[in-house]
Protein backbone atom coordinates (compact mmCIF):
# COMPACT_ATOMS: atom_id res chain seq x y z
CA UNK A 1 0.00 0.00 0.00
CA UNK A 2 1.31 3.25 -0.96
CA UNK A 3 2.19 5.37 2.11
CA UNK A 4 -0.40 8.34 2.32
CA UNK A 5 1.30 11.21 4.34
CA UNK A 6 0.03 13.65 6.99
CA UNK A 7 -0.43 16.97 6.44
CA UNK A 8 -2.19 17.68 9.78
CA UNK A 9 -3.78 15.77 12.92
CA UNK A 10 -7.61 15.24 13.43
CA UNK A 11 -8.48 15.97 16.97
CA UNK A 12 -8.89 11.93 17.73
CA UNK A 13 -5.33 11.22 15.89
CA UNK A 14 -3.76 14.27 18.31
CA UNK A 15 -4.59 12.46 21.28
CA UNK A 16 -3.98 9.28 20.45
CA UNK A 17 -0.37 10.32 19.21
CA UNK A 18 -0.71 11.90 22.77
CA UNK A 19 -1.50 9.06 24.45
CA UNK A 20 1.41 7.11 23.09
CA UNK A 21 4.21 8.88 24.22
CA UNK A 22 4.40 5.56 26.82
CA UNK A 23 4.13 1.85 24.96
CA UNK A 24 0.45 1.17 25.33
CA UNK A 25 -1.55 -1.20 23.86
CA UNK A 26 -4.88 -0.57 21.71
CA UNK A 27 -7.39 -0.74 24.84
CA UNK A 28 -4.95 0.98 27.11
CA UNK A 29 -4.67 3.81 24.08
CA UNK A 30 -8.75 4.32 23.67
CA UNK A 31 -8.70 4.38 27.91
CA UNK A 32 -5.88 6.90 27.82
CA UNK A 33 -7.35 9.13 25.27
CA UNK A 34 -10.74 9.22 27.49
CA UNK A 35 -8.48 10.27 29.98
CA UNK A 36 -7.03 12.70 28.69
CA UNK A 37 -9.59 14.39 27.02
CA UNK A 38 -11.55 14.24 30.20
CA UNK A 39 -14.27 11.92 28.56
CA UNK A 40 -15.12 14.01 26.05
CA UNK A 41 -13.65 11.75 23.58
CA UNK A 42 -14.44 8.34 22.93
CA UNK A 43 -12.37 6.17 20.19
CA UNK A 44 -13.85 2.86 18.36
CA UNK A 45 -11.81 -0.07 18.06
CA UNK A 46 -11.74 0.22 14.25
CA UNK A 47 -11.09 3.65 13.82
CA UNK A 48 -8.20 3.40 16.18
CA UNK A 49 -7.17 0.39 14.08
CA UNK A 50 -7.06 2.02 10.83
CA UNK A 51 -4.99 5.03 12.49
CA UNK A 52 -2.58 2.81 14.23
CA UNK A 53 -1.86 1.61 10.83
CA UNK A 54 -1.95 4.81 8.98
CA UNK A 55 0.94 6.19 11.93
CA UNK A 56 2.80 3.20 11.34
CA UNK A 57 2.93 3.54 7.47
CA UNK A 58 4.38 7.60 8.24
CA UNK A 59 6.59 6.07 10.71
CA UNK A 60 4.90 8.33 13.69
CA UNK A 61 4.62 5.05 16.00
CA UNK A 62 6.17 1.72 16.08
CA UNK A 63 5.58 -1.17 18.13
CA UNK A 64 7.27 -1.21 21.27
CA UNK A 65 8.46 -4.87 22.93
CA UNK A 66 7.56 -4.15 26.85
CA UNK A 67 9.28 -6.16 29.47
CA UNK A 68 6.57 -8.82 31.25
CA UNK A 69 4.00 -7.65 28.14
CA UNK A 70 1.81 -9.91 26.98
CA UNK A 71 3.23 -10.96 23.31
CA UNK A 72 -0.44 -11.50 22.14
CA UNK A 73 -0.86 -7.87 23.02
CA UNK A 74 0.73 -5.01 20.12
CA UNK A 75 2.12 -2.23 22.06
CA UNK A 76 2.98 0.83 20.22
CA UNK A 77 5.50 4.28 21.33
CA UNK A 78 5.38 7.26 19.38
CA UNK A 79 9.15 7.34 17.84
CA UNK A 80 10.84 10.36 17.26
CA UNK A 81 9.23 11.32 14.00
CA UNK A 82 6.24 11.27 15.71
CA UNK A 83 7.15 13.56 18.60
CA UNK A 84 8.29 15.99 16.21
CA UNK A 85 4.93 16.14 13.98
CA UNK A 86 2.87 16.38 17.49
CA UNK A 87 5.34 19.00 18.35
CA UNK A 88 4.25 20.83 14.98
CA UNK A 89 0.82 20.26 15.25
CA UNK A 90 0.84 21.22 19.31
CA UNK A 91 2.54 25.00 18.08
CA UNK A 92 0.16 24.89 14.91
CA UNK A 93 -2.89 24.39 17.74
CA UNK A 94 -1.16 26.89 20.06
CA UNK A 95 -0.47 29.78 17.72
CA UNK A 96 -3.85 29.24 16.51
CA UNK A 97 -5.65 29.70 19.81
CA UNK A 98 -2.82 32.58 20.69
CA UNK A 99 -4.52 34.08 17.86
CA UNK A 100 -8.12 34.12 18.61
CA UNK A 101 -7.42 34.98 22.33
CA UNK A 102 -7.71 38.57 22.10
CA UNK A 103 -11.07 38.24 18.94
CA UNK A 104 -12.41 35.66 21.72
CA UNK A 105 -11.98 37.29 24.55
CA UNK A 106 -13.65 40.29 23.87
CA UNK A 107 -16.63 38.34 22.24
CA UNK A 108 -17.18 36.21 25.88
CA UNK B 1 -36.08 -26.84 7.66
CA UNK B 2 -36.89 -27.05 12.00
CA UNK B 3 -38.94 -24.23 13.21
CA UNK B 4 -35.65 -22.87 15.46
CA UNK B 5 -33.48 -22.24 12.58
CA UNK B 6 -34.31 -19.74 9.87
CA UNK B 7 -32.08 -18.79 6.68
CA UNK B 8 -32.52 -15.68 5.15
CA UNK B 9 -31.14 -14.52 1.53
CA UNK B 10 -29.47 -11.10 2.51
CA UNK B 11 -28.35 -8.88 -0.40
CA UNK B 12 -26.82 -5.78 0.97
CA UNK B 13 -24.29 -3.04 -0.39
CA UNK B 14 -21.97 -1.01 1.32
CA UNK B 15 -24.28 1.51 1.57
CA UNK B 16 -26.58 -0.23 3.61
CA UNK B 17 -24.31 -1.20 6.67
CA UNK B 18 -26.76 0.46 9.55
CA UNK B 19 -29.70 -1.54 7.66
CA UNK B 20 -28.16 -4.71 8.16
CA UNK B 21 -27.02 -3.80 11.68
CA UNK B 22 -30.68 -2.72 12.24
CA UNK B 23 -32.02 -5.74 10.63
CA UNK B 24 -29.74 -8.00 13.29
CA UNK B 25 -30.97 -6.02 16.24
CA UNK B 26 -34.52 -6.32 15.14
CA UNK B 27 -34.56 -10.20 14.54
CA UNK B 28 -31.96 -10.50 18.17
CA UNK B 29 -35.45 -8.78 19.71
CA UNK B 30 -37.64 -11.01 17.73
CA UNK B 31 -35.53 -13.83 19.39
CA UNK B 32 -33.62 -15.01 16.75
CA UNK B 33 -29.80 -15.11 17.18
CA UNK B 34 -27.63 -15.36 14.15
CA UNK B 35 -25.17 -17.91 13.96
CA UNK B 36 -23.91 -17.26 10.37
CA UNK B 37 -23.69 -14.06 8.52
CA UNK B 38 -22.90 -14.62 4.58
CA UNK B 39 -25.45 -14.15 1.72
CA UNK B 40 -27.50 -16.28 3.40
CA UNK B 41 -27.90 -15.71 7.15
CA UNK B 42 -28.75 -18.34 9.53
CA UNK B 43 -30.45 -17.53 13.04
CA UNK B 44 -31.53 -19.93 15.72
CA UNK B 45 -34.41 -19.62 17.98
CA UNK B 46 -33.35 -17.71 20.90
CA UNK B 47 -34.35 -15.54 23.87
CA UNK B 48 -35.26 -12.20 22.91
CA UNK B 49 -32.32 -10.32 23.51
CA UNK B 50 -31.16 -6.44 23.40
CA UNK B 51 -28.22 -6.54 21.18
CA UNK B 52 -26.13 -3.34 19.62
CA UNK B 53 -25.18 -4.48 16.11
CA UNK B 54 -22.33 -2.88 14.17
CA UNK B 55 -21.35 -3.58 10.88
CA UNK B 56 -18.05 -1.96 9.25
CA UNK B 57 -16.13 -2.14 6.45
CA UNK B 58 -12.55 -3.99 6.88
CA UNK B 59 -10.31 -0.90 7.32
CA UNK B 60 -6.57 -0.49 5.85
CA UNK B 61 -6.48 -2.29 2.58
CA UNK B 62 -3.41 -4.49 2.96
CA UNK B 63 -3.97 -6.12 6.51
CA UNK B 64 -3.12 -9.80 6.43
CA UNK B 65 -4.79 -12.46 7.74
CA UNK B 66 -2.64 -12.16 11.06
CA UNK B 67 -3.10 -8.10 10.93
CA UNK B 68 -7.01 -8.82 10.49
CA UNK B 69 -7.04 -10.97 13.68
CA UNK B 70 -5.81 -7.91 15.59
CA UNK B 71 -8.65 -5.90 14.08
CA UNK B 72 -10.90 -8.77 15.33
CA UNK B 73 -8.74 -8.68 18.57
CA UNK B 74 -8.75 -5.24 19.33
CA UNK B 75 -12.16 -4.86 19.27
CA UNK B 76 -13.10 -8.20 21.23
CA UNK B 77 -10.95 -6.08 23.61
CA UNK B 78 -13.20 -2.46 23.50
CA UNK B 79 -16.39 -4.66 24.13
CA UNK B 80 -17.60 -5.75 20.74
CA UNK B 81 -17.92 -10.03 20.08
CA UNK B 82 -17.29 -10.75 16.43
CA UNK B 83 -21.31 -12.21 15.18
CA UNK B 84 -19.65 -12.68 11.53
CA UNK B 85 -18.44 -11.81 8.70
CA UNK B 86 -18.87 -11.30 4.45
CA UNK B 87 -16.30 -10.42 2.31
CA UNK B 88 -14.81 -7.37 3.95
CA UNK B 89 -17.63 -6.45 6.34
CA UNK B 90 -17.29 -7.27 9.45
CA UNK B 91 -20.50 -7.34 11.85
CA UNK B 92 -19.83 -7.05 15.64
CA UNK B 93 -22.44 -7.26 18.49
CA UNK B 94 -22.61 -6.33 21.97
CA UNK B 95 -24.74 -6.18 24.75
CA UNK B 96 -22.90 -3.12 26.40
CA UNK B 97 -24.54 0.10 25.41
CA UNK B 98 -22.09 2.61 27.10
CA UNK B 99 -19.30 1.80 24.80
CA UNK B 100 -18.73 3.23 21.47
CA UNK B 101 -19.04 2.19 18.15
CA UNK B 102 -16.47 0.44 16.79
CA UNK B 103 -16.10 3.26 13.74
CA UNK B 104 -15.99 6.28 15.64
CA UNK B 105 -14.09 8.86 12.87
CA UNK B 106 -16.70 10.05 9.94
CA UNK B 107 -13.55 10.40 7.69
CA UNK B 108 -11.42 7.81 7.95
CA UNK B 109 -15.10 5.40 7.98
CA UNK B 110 -16.17 7.70 4.98
CA UNK B 111 -12.41 7.06 3.36
CA UNK B 112 -13.06 3.22 4.45
CA UNK B 113 -16.18 2.70 2.22
CA UNK B 114 -15.90 5.19 -0.85
CA UNK B 115 -12.69 3.40 -1.15
CA UNK B 116 -14.57 0.26 -1.62
CA UNK B 117 -17.38 1.61 -3.42
CA UNK B 118 -14.66 3.07 -5.68
CA UNK B 119 -13.05 -0.96 -6.02
CA UNK B 120 -16.24 -2.34 -6.63
CA UNK B 121 -17.16 0.15 -9.45
CA UNK B 122 -13.63 -0.76 -10.80
CA UNK B 123 -14.65 -4.03 -11.00
CA UNK B 124 -18.43 -3.93 -12.78
CA UNK B 125 -16.65 -2.02 -15.06
CA UNK B 126 -14.20 -4.20 -15.99
CA UNK B 127 -17.15 -7.41 -15.95
CA UNK B 128 -18.83 -5.44 -18.22
CA UNK B 129 -16.19 -5.11 -20.87
CA UNK B 130 -15.33 -8.45 -20.72
CA UNK B 131 -19.00 -9.78 -20.95
CA UNK B 132 -18.86 -7.30 -24.36
CA UNK B 133 -15.56 -9.04 -25.39
CA UNK B 134 -16.25 -12.23 -24.97
CA UNK B 135 -19.97 -12.23 -26.50
CA UNK B 136 -17.70 -10.03 -29.38
CA UNK B 137 -15.30 -12.95 -29.43
CA UNK B 138 -17.83 -15.74 -30.11
CA UNK B 139 -19.59 -13.81 -32.67
CA UNK B 140 -16.41 -13.38 -34.79
CA UNK B 141 -15.23 -17.61 -33.80
CA UNK B 142 -18.81 -17.94 -36.03
CA UNK B 143 -18.07 -15.71 -38.69
CA UNK B 144 -14.72 -16.46 -39.44
CA UNK B 145 -14.97 -20.43 -38.47
CA UNK B 146 -18.17 -21.36 -38.80
CA UNK B 147 -18.58 -20.84 -42.61
CA UNK B 148 -19.61 -23.40 -44.78
CA UNK B 149 -20.08 -25.95 -41.90
CA UNK B 150 -22.90 -26.62 -39.78
CA UNK B 151 -23.72 -23.81 -38.03
CA UNK B 152 -21.98 -23.72 -34.23
CA UNK B 153 -25.05 -22.70 -32.12
CA UNK B 154 -23.11 -22.65 -29.11
CA UNK B 155 -21.15 -20.02 -30.25
CA UNK B 156 -24.30 -18.18 -30.74
CA UNK B 157 -25.75 -19.06 -27.80
CA UNK B 158 -23.10 -17.58 -25.83
CA UNK B 159 -22.73 -14.74 -27.31
CA UNK B 160 -26.12 -14.24 -26.71
CA UNK B 161 -26.14 -15.09 -22.95
CA UNK B 162 -23.23 -12.88 -23.06
CA UNK B 163 -24.47 -9.43 -24.42
CA UNK B 164 -27.65 -10.00 -22.09
CA UNK B 165 -25.61 -10.41 -18.65
CA UNK B 166 -23.78 -7.29 -20.47
CA UNK B 167 -26.52 -5.25 -20.71
CA UNK B 168 -28.48 -5.89 -17.32
CA UNK B 169 -24.77 -5.38 -15.73
CA UNK B 170 -24.88 -1.83 -17.28
CA UNK B 171 -28.19 -1.08 -15.83
CA UNK B 172 -27.36 -2.37 -12.60
CA UNK B 173 -24.50 -0.18 -12.90
CA UNK B 174 -25.61 2.79 -13.76
CA UNK B 175 -28.58 2.03 -10.58
CA UNK B 176 -25.72 1.39 -8.42
CA UNK B 177 -23.79 4.87 -9.35
CA UNK B 178 -27.25 7.03 -8.76
CA UNK B 179 -27.68 4.85 -5.28
CA UNK B 180 -23.73 5.52 -4.48
CA UNK B 181 -23.87 9.46 -5.48
CA UNK B 182 -26.66 9.90 -3.23
CA UNK B 183 -24.66 8.24 -0.47
CA UNK B 184 -21.66 10.07 -1.20
CA UNK B 185 -23.53 13.16 -0.99
CA UNK B 186 -24.82 12.55 2.05
CA UNK B 187 -22.02 11.23 3.80
CA UNK B 188 -19.60 14.26 2.79
CA UNK B 189 -22.61 16.32 4.62
CA UNK B 190 -21.98 14.53 7.76
CA UNK B 191 -18.67 14.42 7.59
CA UNK B 192 -18.41 18.20 7.14
CA UNK B 193 -20.22 18.22 10.43
CA UNK B 194 -18.46 15.65 12.17
CA UNK B 195 -21.69 13.71 12.32
CA UNK B 196 -22.41 9.68 12.27
CA UNK B 197 -21.55 8.72 8.17
CA UNK B 198 -25.27 7.74 7.41
CA UNK B 199 -26.22 4.69 5.79
CA UNK B 200 -29.63 3.20 4.22
CA UNK B 201 -31.81 1.83 6.75
CA UNK B 202 -33.62 -1.84 7.67
CA UNK B 203 -35.87 -1.11 4.97
CA UNK B 204 -34.06 -0.92 1.97
CA UNK B 205 -32.83 -4.44 2.54
CA UNK B 206 -36.38 -5.91 1.45
CA UNK B 207 -35.99 -3.52 -1.76
CA UNK B 208 -32.37 -4.95 -2.26
CA UNK B 209 -33.91 -8.70 -1.58
CA UNK B 210 -36.83 -8.00 -4.22
CA UNK B 211 -34.46 -6.05 -6.77
CA UNK B 212 -32.42 -9.13 -6.62
CA UNK B 213 -34.57 -11.70 -7.36
CA UNK B 214 -36.17 -9.37 -10.24
CA UNK B 215 -32.84 -8.90 -11.89
CA UNK B 216 -32.24 -12.55 -11.80
CA UNK B 217 -35.16 -13.69 -13.26
CA UNK B 218 -35.47 -10.84 -15.84
CA UNK B 219 -31.86 -12.05 -16.78
CA UNK B 220 -32.95 -15.32 -16.98
CA UNK B 221 -35.98 -14.95 -19.01
CA UNK B 222 -34.42 -13.05 -21.64
CA UNK B 223 -31.84 -15.26 -21.68
CA UNK B 224 -34.53 -18.24 -22.51
CA UNK B 225 -36.96 -15.87 -24.40
CA UNK B 226 -33.53 -14.89 -26.72
CA UNK B 227 -32.44 -18.23 -27.34
CA UNK B 228 -36.04 -19.57 -27.85
CA UNK B 229 -36.51 -17.22 -30.85
CA UNK B 230 -33.45 -17.67 -32.41
CA UNK B 231 -33.95 -21.59 -32.56
CA UNK B 232 -36.85 -21.46 -33.92
CA UNK B 233 -36.29 -18.39 -36.45
CA UNK B 234 -33.09 -19.11 -37.17
CA UNK B 235 -32.26 -22.61 -36.34
CA UNK B 236 -35.78 -24.46 -36.88
CA UNK B 237 -36.11 -27.63 -35.04
CA UNK B 238 -32.67 -29.40 -35.44
CA UNK B 239 -31.35 -26.32 -32.94
CA UNK B 240 -29.76 -27.30 -29.40
CA UNK B 241 -29.72 -23.91 -28.57
CA UNK B 242 -32.62 -23.74 -26.42
CA UNK B 243 -31.86 -26.39 -24.24
CA UNK B 244 -28.06 -25.26 -23.52
CA UNK B 245 -29.81 -21.89 -22.39
CA UNK B 246 -31.88 -23.65 -19.95
CA UNK B 247 -28.57 -25.66 -18.49
CA UNK B 248 -26.49 -22.83 -18.72
CA UNK B 249 -28.97 -20.15 -17.22
CA UNK B 250 -30.16 -23.35 -14.44
CA UNK B 251 -26.14 -23.86 -13.75
CA UNK B 252 -25.45 -19.96 -12.91
CA UNK B 253 -28.62 -19.71 -10.59
CA UNK B 254 -27.30 -22.73 -9.24
CA UNK B 255 -23.65 -21.37 -8.74
CA UNK B 256 -24.84 -17.90 -7.47
CA UNK B 257 -27.41 -19.85 -4.79
CA UNK B 258 -26.31 -23.57 -3.68
CA UNK B 259 -23.16 -22.51 -1.57
CA UNK B 260 -24.72 -19.83 -0.08
CA UNK B 261 -27.47 -21.50 1.15
CA UNK B 262 -26.89 -25.55 1.76
CA UNK B 263 -23.05 -25.10 2.65
CA UNK B 264 -23.54 -23.07 5.84
CA UNK B 265 -20.77 -24.66 7.98
CA UNK B 266 -19.21 -22.40 10.34
CA UNK B 267 -20.18 -19.47 12.91
CA UNK B 268 -17.84 -16.89 14.18
CA UNK B 269 -20.44 -17.17 17.03
CA UNK B 270 -19.59 -20.06 17.61
CA UNK B 271 -16.21 -19.17 18.20
CA UNK B 272 -15.05 -20.60 14.47
CA UNK B 273 -13.10 -18.69 12.22
CA UNK B 274 -14.31 -18.67 8.20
Amino acid sequence: MPREALSTLTEPMYYVLLALVRPLCGIEIMDRVKDLSHGRLAIGPGTLYTMLAKFEDNGLIAPAKEPGSSPKRKTYVITTRGVSFLTQEYERLKRQAEDGRTIMEELV
Amino acid sequence: MSKDIKKEFLPFYYTDLSGVANHMQTMAAEGWKLTYFGNYCQFTRNDPEDVRYDAVILPHRSMDSSAKDGFVKLCEEAGWELAGRNGDVFLFRTTNAGIPNVETDPESEYATVSEQIKKLRRQRTTSIIMYFVFACAFIAMHLFFGKGRSFPDYHIGLAIIHLIAAFFMLLAHIQSISREKSWFAHAKKAMSLSKPIPYFGEKVLATRRRDYWFNTITLGSSILLLSLIFSITVRGEESHLFSSAIIGSALMLALIHIPGKFLIKKSYSEGKGR
